[in-house]
């Protein structure tokens, strides 16, 4: 079972742990990725996500089949959340369901690792004074609006 | 032939519109697909950073051949990814 998507709504992590419940896995492992509240010092007020949505959806697939054919796990679900997400919610859950722990442990960080390289989705920062789209670590100290 | 060109997220912002249509000859790649957007955009020059390139929703290089209506969506990095592929172009 691959399930994938792409919403403005809010996340409901436990709703989509359940989806990938089954008696034949042993090992149920969520992830949830979250906004944090600081940005180098400043504090951040909301996060703006924005996704090529089309292709997105796509490679989102692509991993899904990737962690099937890698770590042979059975359930996975991966939501991504876009438009303005307040601080302390939830951006992004990947859940999957597994046999065994060992191969959904595995699997879960190249899933997260690989979507931040691959899948078209970018993320805003925006505090007080001023707003950022996230790149590498390395970028975000040069490309603050405004403070170039 | 035409193409069409979208935008997103700092490209967006930066440019001031979501979608572009280009004109190029019948050959074309997308080195000078990147070419003519600079053209069109001088400020397109310090925006090539990292920048990957999808024509129909596939990742491409910067030698690939456009076709008459392919839809190239030029991405800038994602949170984690860094790749100055096109840098040069």
């Amino acid at each position: 079972m691959i399930d994938i998507k792409i919403t403005r709504d809010s996340l409901n992590p436990e709703e989509i742990s359940t989806k990938v419940r089954k008696d034949t896995n042993g090992a149920g492992l969520t992830f949830l990725g979250t906004t944090r509240d600081f940005f180098m010092g400043k504090k951040v007020i909301s996060l703006e996500y924005e996704a090529y949505e089309e292709m997105a959806t796509k490679k989102l697939q692509e991993i899904a089949l990737e962690l099937q054919k890698r770590w042979a796990i059975p359930d996975i679900a991966f939501y991504h959340r876009i438009g303005r997400v307040d601080v302390g919610e939830i951006s992004l859950v990947v859940a999957l369901g597994s046999p065994h722990r060992e191969e959904a442990f595995a699997a879960c960080k190249y899933a997260v690792d690989r979507l931040k390289e691959i899948v078209p989705i970018w993320k805003k920062e925006v505090y007080e004074g001023g707003e950022v789209w996230v790149e590498s670590e390395k970028q975000k100290q040069v490309t603050l609006t405004g403070q170039k | 032939m035409k193409v069409r060109v979208i935008l997103f997220a700092i490209h967006r912002e930066k440019l001031g519109q979501g979608q572009v249509e280009l004109e190029l000859p019948f050959g074309a790649t997308v080195a000078d697909l990147l070419d003519g957007m600079t053209n069109r955009f001088p400020e397109f020059v310090n925006l090539k950073d990292g920048l990957m390139v999808a024509v129909n929703t596939e990742y491409v290089d910067s030698q690939a051949v456009l076709n008459n209506d392919d839809e190239v969506a030029l991405i800038p990095p994602v949170s984690g990814g860094n790749d100055d592929r096109y840098k040069d172009n």
